[in-house]
């Protein structure tokens, strides 16, 4: 009796686990202000009240979504207290801040005071953008109603809480058309200088150039067979659209380290060596003979 | 009675002209009045052969151009259900339920007809409707109609 039991069990287990839907995948997010050219991170989050009532008022729109954020101040400590910052440190702060921080999206912000004889009010741009690749996800502007006050922290708040839940639903739409159509990389394959082939080469019996043999491996490897040519020389194509799926086939997270494994797979067996740098979601090959 | 079957048929002529019934028909006519915190308020139109009925068609537009259109000028410009066709395939029980059989009424804050008036026995309302957009969002994604924020 406890036999039959216990593989009832292990058969409700199999069943209601395999039944279970893919989790939805929890992107980290992380608000920061937006600093104008010449201008720090720091400075633009310290120094403006209304950047920080707006940061916190959209971080709460994520909040009440189900969605933790990563806050920016936060790891602006903790990037301060591990070393003391120059002045040229301080401009490129926002992409150390990124990039230390793990964020898959980063929402930046900029809430601006406008006075007029009507009334004051407040306007907040919000622009939301995949850290990944750095294609802009999203884009609202916002404008609270006029007032006549003083009191502009109010006025941020209403300008963002008109505005945040679009701005959600439309991050939402890009990513529910990633989940459909893949996220973008861009390639860039070179030749490297003194070899003895170019792109306009045969280099196999085909009958093909290697850019068209290249732009085939592209087009059978890219999802749904997606990609675009910004440019084309004898030296140089550049992809800057190919689509790779989220997943791969065994539902892991897909990296791009695979894309470029894969295309250095195949031209070596060309005679081809292809040398590859991942920064972002950007691939730089070169390639030149084995 | 010199003519019987012709007053008959008069009689049914009218008494069926008398029960017209107008039907359901999703349309545009939802405008923003109003939106703050995931709290939308919209002025939606319906129209039927009485007052109770044309609330009812007013607010189920109100719902049904919130979920499958998004209303303009509000903090729900995009549709909370992205394909309403694959969402009806999958869960057309829970959305019949929602919106035919008012399931929606438990998202509505407050609800008031601010104008009505009676033209050729088709009664046509203005219904002013205040929904709970936090409440109606995390209903979808309990049922499985939408997904939680994320990829």
């Amino acid at each position: 009796m406890n036999q039959l039991l216990t593989i009832l069990s292990i058969c409700f287990l199999t069943v209601s686990l395999t039944a279970q839907e893919q989790p939805t995948i929890q992107p980290t997010i992380m608000v920061i202000p937006f600093a104008k050219e010449g201008n720090s991170t720091r400075k633009a989050y310290e120094y403006s009240e209304l950047n920080r009532i707006a940061i916190t008022k959209v971080k709460e729109a994520f909040d009440q979504r189900g969605v933790n954020t990563i806050d920016f101040r936060a790891k602006l400590k903790q990037l301060q207290n591990s070393e003391a910052l120059t002045e040229d440190q301080e401009m490129t702060l926002k992409d150390e801040v990124i990039k230390m921080s793990g964020a898959d999206i980063y929402v930046e912000i900029e809430a601006n005071k406008d006075r007029t004889n009507t009334g004051n009010s407040v306007t907040c741009i919000l622009t939301a953008y995949d850290a990944f690749s750095g294609e802009s996800l999203a884009n609202k502007v916002s404008s609270s109603p006029k007032f006549n006050t003083e009191n502009f922290e109010k006025l941020t708040q209403k300008a963002i809480e008109a505005e945040v839940d679009n701005l959600l639903n439309t991050i939402q739409e890009k990513f529910n058309d990633m989940v459909e159509n893949g996220r973008t990389i861009t390639v860039e394959v070179g030749i490297e200088i003194g070899t003895d082939f170019n792109l306009d080469t045969e280099v196999d019996d085909s009958g093909y150039y290697l850019s068209e043999l290249i732009e085939e491996w592209v087009a059978e490897n890219a999802h749904k067979h997606y990609f675009h040519i910004q440019g084309q020389s004898e030296t140089k194509i550049i992809f800057d659209i190919i689509k790779v799926p989220l997943k791969d086939d065994m539902g892991r997270n897909y990296r791009i380290s695979t894309f470029a494994t894969d295309f250095r797979r195949h031209f070596r067996e060309k005679g081809i060596k292809a040398d590859r740098t991942i920064t972002g979601s950007a691939i730089t090959i070169t390639l030149s003979s084995l | 009675m010199k003519y019987p079957f012709g007053f008959l048929v008069l009689v049914l002529l009218l008494w069926s002209c008398s029960k017209t019934i107008i039907p359901y028909e999703r349309t545009g006519k939802v405008n923003a009045i109003s939106h703050e915190n995931a709290i939308v308020v919209l002025s939606s139109q319906g129209q039927a052969e009485h007052l109770d009925k044309a609330v009812y068609h007013a607010e189920r537009n109100a719902f049904e151009n919130l979920l499958f259109k998004g209303i303009p000028n509000t903090n729900q410009e995009s549709p909370m259900v992205p394909n309403e066709y694959l969402a009806l395939e999958d869960n057309g029980v829970i959305l019949e339920r929602l919106l035919v059989n008012q399931g929606y009424k438990r998202f509505i804050m407050d609800s008031y007809t601010s104008h009505s008036s009676v033209s050729r026995g088709v009664t046509f309302v203005d219904q002013v409707i205040k929904i709970d957009l936090r409440g109606l969002r995390n209903f979808l994604q309990e049922e499985g109609i939408t997904k939680k924020f994320g990829l």
